[in-house]
C-alpha cells in the first residue's frame, strides 16, 4: 500500500497496529484533499501515530469514540479531538507520555485543554525524494519500522505494580530469548514438518511482547508466525522446504528485534 | 456464583503471569491452567463461576476445552480468549458467550469477567 496522502497514512498506521490485536476505537475525518507527502514526514509521522494511537487505545480511556479531525497546514499536520471527561490535570502527560515525549523530539506538540486535544507535527521541508519501497518490497525489517521498539506506558497500564512489571519484562526476555534459541534449532535442521512448532514458539514470542509493550519485537514474531503457517499449508510431497532461507532471515530480523527490545528497557528501566 | 473462583487455561507464561496478577489485585479467586489438558483435570460441574480459555493452546484448544466442558455443564459461562480479530464469530458459533481480544491491558476484561460473576 503506497503511502502519498495523509488518509494513506493513517490506514498503514492502523493496519500494522490491527496486526498485532491493536485496534483503537477512532473515526476519522481527513480534509476533502491534502498534498503529497514527503518520505521524511512520513516517516516522522508513522512513528509519532503509532505511539499515539497504541497509547490511546491501552489508557484507561481506551473505549471512549475518538473523533479525530485531521488537517494538513501548509506547514504542519493537525489533529484535533475531543477527550473524555475523565481526563482532568496535565491530561497529555498522563494519558499519552510518550506521544508527548515524542513530538517534542520532533518539533511538533500535543495539548489538551477544555476538552479538546490538539497534536501538531510539522512538515518536514526541503527537497522531496520519491518514497522508499513499500514496506511489501522490502525486507521484513522496513514492515516493523513504524512501530515503537517499548511502550512503557502499556507496560504500566497492564500492571502499575512497578516491581512486578519488572519482573515480568525480566522474565519475558529470559523465556523469549531461549524460544529464539529453540527457533533456531527448528530451523537448522530445515524441515518443513517443523513448521507447526516454529508457528507455536513465534505466537508465543508475538503474546510475551506484546504484553510487555514490545511492540516491533511482537511484529517480527508475527511475520514468522505468519511464513509457518503458509509452510503448514503448503504440500508436504515437496521435496525443497519452499520458504525456510527466508524463514532464516526473518529469524535474524527477530533476533535484531529482540536485542533492540532489550537495550531500550535496559536504558530506561535498569 | 460470586464466590466461586474461575477456571483460566493460558498457555503462554506472559500472559499467565499478567492474568494471575490482574485477578488477585481484582480479588478474583481462580485456578490457573497452563493447558488445555490441565483444565480439563481441574474442571468440575459447579466448581467454578467460569471458565476464561485461551484458543490457541498445544493438544486441546479452547474450542475444543469449552466443548468438553458444555457437555458436562451447559450453564457455566465460557470466555475465549485470542489474538486474532478474525477468529471472533468463529468462536462465538463455538459457543463461547464472550471474545476477549488480547493483549489484555486495561480493564474491560475484568469488568467482563465480574458481570458474569455477579
Amino acid at each position: 500500500m503506497a503511502i502519498s496522502h495523509l488518509p494513506d497514512l493513517v490506514d498503514r498506521v492502523l493496519l500494522d497496529l490491527s496486526q498485532l490485536g491493536i485496534h483503537p476505537a477512532v473515526r476519522n475525518q481527513f480534509p476533502s484533499s491534502s498534498p503529497n507527502l514527503t518520505f521524511p514526514f512520513i516517516d516522522s509521522a508513522k512513528k509519532v501515530l503509532s505511539i499515539f494511537f497504541v497509547e490511546m487505545e491501552a489508557g484507561e480511556t481506551g473505549h471512549w469514540g475518538w473523533e479525530l479531525r485531521w488537517e494538513m497546514g501548509e506547514g504542519d499536520m493537525r489533529v484535533t479531538f475531543s477527550v473524555p471527561p475523565s481526563l482532568a490535570a496535565n491530561p497529555a502527560l498522563r494519558c499519552f507520555p510518550k506521544t508527548h515525549q515524542a513530538l517534542q523530539c520532533l518539533g511538533g506538540s500535543l495539548d489538551i485543554r477544555e476538552g479538546v486535544g490538539s497534536l501538531t507535527l510539522p512538515m518536514q521541508h526541503g527537497l522531496s525524494r520519491p518514497n522508499p519501497p513499500t514496506p511489501e518490497e522490502s525486507p521484513a525489517g522496513a514492515a516493523v519500522s513504524s512501530l515503537p521498539i517499548f511502550s512503557s506506558s502499556v507496560l504500566e497500564q497492564a500492571c502499575p505494580d512497578q516491581e512486578f512489571a519488572r519482573q515480568l519484562v525480566e522474565d519475558f526476555l529470559r523465556q523469549s530469548a531461549l524460544q529464539i534459541r529453540e527457533l533456531e534449532d527448528y530451523l537448522s535442521q530445515g524441515s518443513p514438518s517443523l513448521a507447526p512448532l516454529i508457528h507455536r514458539l513465534a505466537h508465543s514470542i508475538k503474546g510475551g511482547a506484546l504484553n510487555v509493550g514490545a511492540f516491533r519485537l511482537a511484529q517480527a514474531a508475527r511475520v514468522i508466525e505468519g511464513r509457518a503457517k503458509m509452510i503448514i499449508g503448503t504440500d508436504p510431497a515437496l521435496s525443497a522446504p519452499p520458504d525456510l532461507p527466508t524463514l532464516a532471515e526473518l529469524l535474524e530480523q527477530l533476533k535484531k528485534e529482540h536485542s533492540l527490545f532489550e537495550s531500550t528497557y535496559r536504558e530506561g528501566y535498569g | 456464583m460470586a464466590n466461586k473462583p474461575i477456571l483460566v487455561a493460558e498457555d503462554e507464561f506472559t500472559s499467565r503471569r499478567l492474568l494471575e496478577f490482574q485477578l488477585r489485585k481484582q480479588g478474583i479467586p481462580f485456578d490457573m491452567a497452563d493447558s488445555g489438558t490441565r483444565a480439563l483435570e481441574l474442571f468440575h460441574p459447579g466448581k467454578y463461576g467460569l471458565a476464561l480459555l485461551d484458543e490457541y493452546m498445544p493438544g486441546l484448544n479452547g474450542s475444543e476445552v469449552a466443548q468438553r466442558i458444555r457437555q458436562v455443564d451447559p450453564t457455566i459461562p465460557l470466555l475465549a480468549m485470542t489474538g486474532d480479530p478474525d477468529a471472533i464469530d468463529r468462536l462465538r458459533e463455538a459457543g463461547f458467550q464472550e471474545v476477549l481480544l488480547k493483549p489484555l491491558h486495561g480493564k474491560a476484561h475484568l469488568d467482563i469477567i465480574l458481570r458474569y460473576l455477579s
